[in-house]
């Protein structure tokens, strides 16, 4: 048997989780003080999950960057992997706020899209 | 230039925007917004990361879509704002000078102020930092700016230097940028910043991290090539006494209100939070000067900050409208055992008001108090399970609760007692 300790980051409290796992399966679970805690540390023990937020390059030298995210969390081990993805990738303006620069990122189901508008053509009105 | 202002916000970030949009929606119709920089929204911009809005929207924004949401609103009232454009001067009776590049000087006279100019970083100055002054030393804001904006990294083996949310923040970015950080150090036997940023940038990235230590010399010539530090109260082991190998150094060593214009202004300021002492309607001790967000103290949350700006903008309004005057000054709020400041400073007792407060120390099982000074009355009380320095506390006192008080010259103390201090870092 083993035990494993996963801090749950969902409010203030920060509940020390324990997970007592039986070759694999989860056996016993305490120390979380909500339903929210519990179900955190359930995921965190199989997959867990991130969002994932960072920059892409444009083809524009006045903003060499454009802010990205993933719509939703997606596997922690992905992360590197779609930096690797995202690092090769080059956008050229204009760009929407929203518009989807990288669909369904590696093979996650989850879409990367920008967090900011850049068109050029119109700057004091960009946001 | 001649306009007729009704509320002057300086400073276009989240708490002026906050406020602009508050006193437009109670009724103001010229309002201008100041800003210094090419754009609005503050630092949000290279905020890239999400964490936002999770109580203003119940949403986890990252920083570039909750700024993007409040410009929008901003668009819409059709309020007005200046960028690139400086304010040098504000006198007690509110006679504002500005600048910028097209139109020279600018002379205005609003009826009310919002001041809403935000927080600077610490620097290695003003912690005292010994050694050799080399390249590669870093404020954790400015290495956030190079690598989310600028596209630079500032070095591929880094030290951070405290364990403040944005420096936990820009180890994860640095990793994920394919860059190694060697350490986290803090001073204090406990993580500066959010919970979840422990979690999710130390934690998920195995960044060891040093509690309780302290940085006794940067080294390196040119370029930094190493940092030591020393267990506080430690000795000369090598448990107490560490080398760190690095080339890069960043620090996240705290905040402070920035408030060059307060102070030639006559503003009286906190000793503690650096900011405007305010009343319950964040008036300041200059009738017509109101302030909100990080300038009057550093908050936890950017939804936080708006809040607070929207409190002064709805009273710079109603001070405009006549509805309010001079500052509260009848009950003063003080800090007692256990809290470290509380925002604001005076309240009338005659409405319901919050007060924002954060305690010195993490304690599990404390009790928040609030004590009538004059007849030792409990006027409210509340257990909570943690209490941590870096996450700000909020009460709400209600109107009835403050009956007995007396509306003159009274005075509360609010204080955290009781639990224990092994609150979990």
């Amino acid at each position: 048997m083993e035990k494993v300790k996963i801090i749950c980051p969902i409010c203030p409290l920060a509940c020390n989780v324990e997970l007592t796992i039986d070759s694999g399966n989860i056996i016993a679970i305490k120390g979380f003080k909500c339903p929210k805690g519990k179900e955190y540390a359930l995921q965190e023990y199989k997959c867990p999950k991130r969002i994932l937020t960072t920059t892409v390059r444009t083809t524009d030298k006045t903003r060499p960057l454009l802010p990205v995210r993933t719509a939703g969390p997606i596997p922690k081990k992905l992360l590197i992997p779609c930096m690797k993805v995202l690092a090769g990738k080059v956008v050229s303006p204009p760009v929407t706020f929203g518009q989807v620069i990288v669909e369904n990122i590696m093979g996650s189901g989850v879409n990367v899209f920008a967090t900011r508008e850049f068109i050029p053509d119109n700057l004091e009105n960009n946001f | 230039m001649n306009m007729p202002v009704d509320v002057l916000v300086i400073g276009g970030g989240p708490a002026g925007i906050a406020a602009a949009i508050k006193a437009r929606e109670n009724g103001v119709e010229n309002i201008l917004i100041v800003e210094r920089s090419e754009e609005l929204g503050g630092l949000l911009y290279q905020c890239i990361h999400n964490g936002f809005g999770l109580q203003y929207f119940k949403e986890d924004l990252t920083g570039p879509e909750y700024r993007y949401r409040f410009i929008q609103k901003l668009k819409k009232l059709k309020i007005n704002y200046l960028l690139k454009t400086m304010v040098l001067d504000i006198t007690h009776d509110r006679q504002t000078l500005l600048m910028n590049d097209t139109e020279g000087v600018i002379r205005l006279n609003p009826k009310a102020i919002v001041l809403a100019m935000g927080c600077r970083e610490r620097t290695r100055y003003n912690i005292f930092v010994p050694g050799t002054r080399p390249a590669g030393i870093f404020t954790a804001g400015t290495a956030q700016r190079l690598i989310n904006v600028e596209g630079y990294i500032p070095g591929n083996r880094v030290v951070i230097l405290g364990s403040g949310d944005i420096g936990m923040i820009m180890a994860r970015r640095l990793i994920l940028e394919g860059a190694k950080v060697e350490a986290v150090v803090e001073i204090l036997p406990y993580i500066g910043g959010l919970i979840r940023n422990e979690v999710q940038c130390l934690r998920d990235f195995d960044i060891p991290f040093f509690l309780g230590y302290t940085t006794t010399e940067i080294y390196g010539l040119r370029k930094v090539e190493g940092v030591t530090i020393s267990k506080i109260g430690g000795d000369s082991s090598n448990e107490s006494i560490k080398d760190i190998k690095c080339n890069t150094v960043l620090l996240s060593v705290g905040l402070i209100p920035e408030n060059e214009l307060s102070l030639n202004a006559g503003i009286k300021l906190d000793s503690v939070t650096h900011g405007p002492v305010v009343d319950e309607n964040m008036q300041t001790n200059i009738p017509g000067i109101f302030a909100g967000g990080n300038v009057v103290h550093v908050l936890d949350l950017v939804d936080n900050v708006s809040r607070e700006g929207e409190i002064a903008g709805l009273n710079a309004a109603k001070y405009v409208l006549g509805e309010i005057s001079s500052p509260v000054r009848n009950i003063k709020i003080k800090a007692g055992d256990g809290i470290r400041y509380v925002v604001p400073s005076y309240i009338s007792g005659k409405k319901k008001v919050n007060l924002y407060m954060r305690v010195s120390e993490p304690r599990e099982d404390a009790t928040i108090k609030v004590v009538d000074d004059t007849k030792q009355d409990c006027l409210y009380e509340r257990r909570l399970a943690v209490t941590r320095p870096s996450e700000m506390i909020k009460i709400t006192l209600l109107k009835g609760r403050m009956d007995s008080l007396d509306k003159e010259c009274g005075s509360l103390t609010v204080s955290c007692v009781g639990g224990n201090d092994n609150g979990k870092s």
